[in-house]
């Protein structure tokens, strides 16, 4: 019986103690340390990471506390050096890839295969379209993010109301950069005449092409910038030199991409922005949320207006067309 | 295996500890639990009263500023480039409209504003027989259209339709078709004060969710079936929820705006305090086990020894004794059942002695018997029987009386010092006088177990210890020959029983002594009747008168034991017959 007794004795205890710790382990908070591969695209949307880790931090992820970014700004420029990163990040153990553009998505998309680590890219340019994801709504697989559609139409229509004299359009493109190509084949193509433009040889194979276009365009043209231009972009401050030479404005989707001057308009998404929706994504998947559940955002686009750089190419901007401006530069 | 009284009394105890805790707790955590499922409810429908009619409001703005388009800015009156300005002022700066719009009365697209296509002048086209266009100019009114997806990002749209009228003819003269996005909307649901990971979000009649904080929820279309009123349930994320609902309308339209928050935050509070009462209770439980079992063992190892004191004691061990620890109800019981054993053994052994006794006695009376069956010696016999008798019975005085020629009883034998003195002054005692003068006179044994209270009882000089008495007769029938009387030491030292074995040993004694004198009697004729024998032989053999008459003389001195005999003749004449006379 006083076996028994201590034997009860000893089961009632162990609950308590089980049950104590039990009470105690309640609310007691989860630390860990998240790893972050990152691979960007082109140099100029590093901006994005940067805005990205601005926003990580502000939803509570401080880099060298509970976050490490892995990140190498020389990684390269083609697919092929793009896989390589991401293997590299892989066998680094990250928990996570960010990545920026297409190909960064694709290689990291390749790199993941198999495995649970979820990519988030910010952006793709019709990720349905490239195979990055199944279905906007549904994205399966591990990967998801935050898409750009295509408004390039939309940014030549703004373009054609600041300068409203425009006749002809330059569009420089290179076939060999298919992302380009994507938006060449995107509609743009389409709507220059629907705008009663005519457009301007602009199939170049390299940047000193592309240059030397430059000087046999038409006064009454606008240069159309698609963006990203891949391979001519390391002649975008000779394009822009050139093109001020010549007294023909220049107009793009994205911004900073290396113009000087700035483009007079670009209609074009807000970096901030697409971070900002990039890293909520990342904080919900650290959360417990699967990316196969999260569809795919779209960020939102954004006129801006450099009346600098208009005043530079004598272009007054109407306070009608300004009003309807996002941003207006000074 | 019957449970012992002692985790019979622990399990009382706790149970009695337990039974108002657990109804106490039982109690307390039904109206928390209760009042925090209200307090639940409660909170998820103010917070969807309160988004509501923020959003309720934005729309409303929205529409009001449609209408304010017309009403203030006298938007039928104003030429095309007018409400073009008008409209794209309107397109820039409110974001909430995906595109904008404007119709002729009918139904002519005049003017399309878009975020993301390029519309020019050759594409418009005619909104004549959408329901945009038709149940606005039927109406008069605005209209609110169903939700839309966007196929491209995923986000839900909602047209809204205003009529502007020609002021003098009253005519339609405009419609402006407004694709209203709910995304603007999100921010209102992402900045609702909900509880802990609660959320809110808003449906539209098919359950379609259009707006909440978290974009994936909309853009994967999820859907839930709006509840007709605040319950728990099963929340959009498949979590069992508190749910509250509000219903707003715009138009035709009718929209849900739903709070849910998961039930285990939702009702931590009741919880916690069931998991603490629990506790409390398991405490309690095992507290009320130990108190139970430290009381129980207060009470019942007492009697546990008891009962092994009791079981020993049945098992014949008369030597155990309950050990006293207390003053209480037990304290007595075992007291008691020490007294009860100490009566029971003292009982016991007094029947043991008793047996010892009469025993002895029986053995001493066979002794005596066998004894006396082998004595014809009258002293030899009286001096046998007392000697055993006060040996067996451990007596301390014992002595026979017979009765005497005199009809007295006269001392025949007594054991020690007492006994020889009073035979050597030939001690007797007249029949009715004393306890052997009674017994021989009554025939009857008499006795007595306190010498000191009888007052009929005389006492002996020569016995000065004496306690009790019995003297019993030594009779044949009614023939009474002496008396038997032993004397004990202590008050009650002789019983009644004493009393019956030493009668049987005088009845014994009686027939002993009647063989014993008839023995005697025959022995003492046998002897006369030799010596007569002798006698007339040895004066057969004489020859003469004088010799004959010497040996006559000679023989009869000697048998007779006397120094001088005579035999005096006196010769008188013969008779006729030569006789003489």
């Amino acid at each position: 019986m006083k076996t028994n007794s201590s034997k009860l004795t000893g089961k009632i205890l162990a609950l308590l103690a089980a049950l104590s710790l039990l009470i105690s382990s309640c609310g007691s908070a989860k630390s860990k340390t998240y790893v972050v591969g990152v691979i960007v695209e082109l140099p100029w949307l590093a901006a994005i990471y940067d805005s990205f880790k601005v926003s990580m931090t502000e939803l509570g992820y401080v880099e060298g506390q509970n976050i490490t970014y892995l990140y190498n700004p020389e990684v390269g420029s083609d697919q092929a050096a793009f896989d390589a990163e991401a293997q590299r990040l892989m066998d680094q153990k990250v928990d996570l890839f960010f990545t920026i553009g297409t190909l960064t998505t694709k290689a990291a998309q390749k790199a993941v295969e198999g495995t649970n680590i979820p990519v988030v890219f910010t952006p793709v340019i019709n990720p349905v379209a490239e195979g990055v994801v199944k279905d906007i709504a549904h994205p399966g697989g591990n990967v998801t993010g935050v898409q750009i559609i295509d408004r390039s139409p939309k940014a030549l229509e703004w373009a054609l109301k600041i300068a409203p004299q425009t006749k002809h359009i330059y569009m420089p493109y290179n076939p060999a950069d298919t992302i380009t190509m994507m938006l060449v084949n995107g509609g743009i193509l389409e709507t220059i005449p629907k705008l009663g433009l005519e457009l301007e040889p602009s199939q170049v194979s390299d940047v000193n092409e592309m240059l030397e276009r430059v000087d046999a365009l038409p006064e009454d043209t606008i240069i159309f910038l698609l963006s990203p231009i891949s391979s001519l972009e390391t002649g975008l401050e000779q394009l822009s030199q050139r093109a001020q030479a010549r007294g023909i404005p220049i107009f793009t989707i994205n911004r900073d991409v290396g113009l000087s001057p700035f483009p007079v308009a670009n209609y074009t998404v807000s970096i901030a922005a697409e971070a900002q929706q990039g890293a909520r994504m990342v904080d919900r998947i650290f959360q417990g949320q699967k990316p196969a559940d999260m569809p795919i955002e779209t960020a939102e686009y954004f006129l801006q207006i450099d009346l600098k750089t208009a005043q530079i190419y004598n272009l007054p901007v109407s306070d009608e067309i300004l009003s309807q401006a996002d941003t207006i530069i000074r | 295996m019957k449970k012992s009284l002692q985790t019979r009394l622990t399990v009382y105890f706790t149970i009695l500890v337990l039974i108002p805790l657990l109804l106490v707790g039982a109690i307390g955590t039904w109206q928390t639990y209760n009042r925090e499922r209200q307090h639940a409810l409660e909170s998820q429908d103010e917070i969807t009263k309160l988004v509501a009619e923020q959003v309720q409001n934005f729309i409303d703005t929205r529409e009001n500023d449609l209408l304010s388009l017309i009403n203030i800015y006298g938007f039928s009156s104003a030429s095309f480039e007018e409400q073009s300005a008008l409209l794209s002022s309107l397109f820039s700066k409110e974001t909430v409209y995906e595109e904008i719009i404007l119709t002729n009365g009918r139904g002519r697209e005049l003017l399309y504003l878009s975020r993301a296509d390029v519309i020019t002048n050759q594409e418009l086209g005619s909104r004549a027989g959408a329901d945009e266009f038709e149940k606005t100019k039927e109406t008069g009114k605005s209209y609110f259209g169903t939700v839309s997806f966007n196929e491209a990002t995923g986000e839900p749209y909602m047209v809204i339709a205003i009529p502007s009228f020609n002021l003098q003819s009253g005519q339609l003269a405009n419609v402006i078709i407004a694709k209203f996005r709910f995304k603007s909307v999100w921010d209102i649901m992402g900045q609702a004060d909900v509880e802990g990971s609660g959320s809110v979000y808003m449906t539209d009649s098919n359950g379609y969710v259009v707006a909440d904080a978290n974009p994936s929820v909309v853009l994967k279309r999820a859907q839930v079936a709006p509840p007709s009123k605040n319950q728990f349930a099963t929340g959009i994320s498949g979590e069992a929820v508190a749910l509250a609902v509000k219903q707003i309308k715009f138009g035709d339209q009718v929209f849900y705006i739903l709070a849910e928050q998961p039930v285990a935050e939702a009702l931590a509070l009741a919880y916690n305090n069931m998991i603490l009462i629990a506790a409390v209770t398991f405490f309690a439980m095992f507290a009320a086990g130990i108190l139970g079992l430290l009381a129980s063992r207060q009470i019942t190892t007492p009697i546990a020894n008891l009962a092994t004191s009791a079981q020993l004691v049945s098992a014949g061990d008369l030597n155990q004794t309950a050990i006293v620890e207390s003053e209480d109800e037990i304290g007595a019981l075992a007291q008691a059942f020490n007294a009860m054993t100490k009566q029971l053994r003292e009982l016991i052994g007094s029947l043991e002695q008793r047996v010892t006794d009469r025993t002895k006695a029986l053995t001493a009376s066979t002794e005596v018997s066998r004894r006396l069956s082998t004595i014809l010696n009258q002293d030899q016999l009286v001096k046998e029987v007392v000697e055993q008798v006060q040996s067996a019975f451990d007596f301390y005085h014992a002595q026979i009386y017979l009765v005497d020629d005199a009809g007295d009883l006269a001392m025949a034998g007594g054991t020690g010092e007492a006994g020889q003195i009073m035979l050597e002054r030939k001690h007797t005692v007249s029949k009715g006088r004393g306890l052997v003068g009674r017994a021989a006179n009554t025939n009857a044994p008499v006795l007595v177990s306190d010498t000191q209270t009888d007052s009929n009882w005389l006492p002996n000089p020569l016995l000065p210890e004496t306690k009790s008495e019995v003297a019993v007769p030594i009779s044949l029938g009614n023939e009474v020959l002496g008396v038997l009387d032993v004397q004990h030491n202590q008050i009650n030292g002789i019983t009644a029983e004493n009393s019956a074995l030493v009668q049987s040993i005088a009845n014994q004694v009686a027939i002993a002594l009647k063989n014993a004198f008839a023995y005697t009697e025959v022995e003492a004729q046998a002897k006369r009747e030799a010596l007569i024998s002798l006698i007339n032989q040895k004066i057969q053999n004489s020859t003469t008168i004088e010799s004959t008459l010497q040996t006559a003389l000679r023989e009869l001195s000697i048998a007779l034991g006397v120094q001088e005999a005579r035999i005096t003749l006196k010769v008188n004449e013969l008779s006729d017959s030569g006789k003489l006379a």
